[in-house]
């Protein structure tokens, strides 16, 4: 099973990063960091699967579905943004953190904006 | 398998913490900064490789 790999991994890192964080913070910092992508990418391969197979029975139901790849587009932004922040605010720099965070949420209102605008066409069409 | 990337810097973060302070000890504080230096370009190298994998399969899993 692969929880148990993760588990194993997070642990061990945890530990090495403890151990260090007294001497060294930048090494303890950098142990996060990789720790961080080993395990995403434990998971990624699993990931790309479920979104492709979930794209495959929304087509075969024939379900109409205008904006997946904006909404696609948005988890991947804020989950870019949230992995950045969490180092950085391990790393005691909440205030880059915040930034980072903030530029991700500018970016994903520019990305929705197309959908806010198909709304608002919708409602116009609607009202008489 | 990358497991040993964690190991591999811990490993140098160890190896550069002793000997900072065997030569702090020593009395040869700027032979220790040099190590510390060292160690942390090291480091470094191996990180930046390997962040860039997560990027990528990112990009290509949600079509950023």
């Amino acid at each position: 099973m692969d929880i148990f790999k993760i588990v194993i991994i997070g642990i061990v890192g945890t530990v090495l990063a403890v151990l260090l964080s007294d001497y060294r913070k930048d090494f303890a910092m950098m142990i996060g960091l990789i720790t961080g992508i080993i395990i995403f990418l434990l998971v990624a391969d699993l990931l790309s699967k479920t979104l492709t197979s979930l794209i495959n029975m929304l087509n075969e139901a024939d379900v109409q579905f205008r904006y997946l790849d904006v909404a696609l587009k948005i988890i991947g932004v804020s989950y870019l943004a949230k992995f950045a922040g969490q180092i950085c605010r391990d790393a005691g720099e909440g205030a880059i953190a915040i930034k980072v965070e903030m530029a991700a949420k500018i970016i994903i209102l520019a990305l929705s904006l197309p959908v806010i605008g198909a709304l608002i066409q919708l409602v116009i069409q609607i009202l008489p | 398998m990358e497991v040993d990337l964690i190991f591999k810097v811990a490993a140098i973060g160890i190896v550069v913490a002793v000997l900072n302070q065997v030569l702090i000890r020593s009395g040869r504080e700027d032979q220790a900064m040099m190590t510390t230096l060292a160690g942390l370009i090291v480091v470094l190298f191996i990180i930046v490789r390997e962040i860039s994998t997560p990027f990528d399969t990112i990009k290509t899993i949600f079509n950023l």
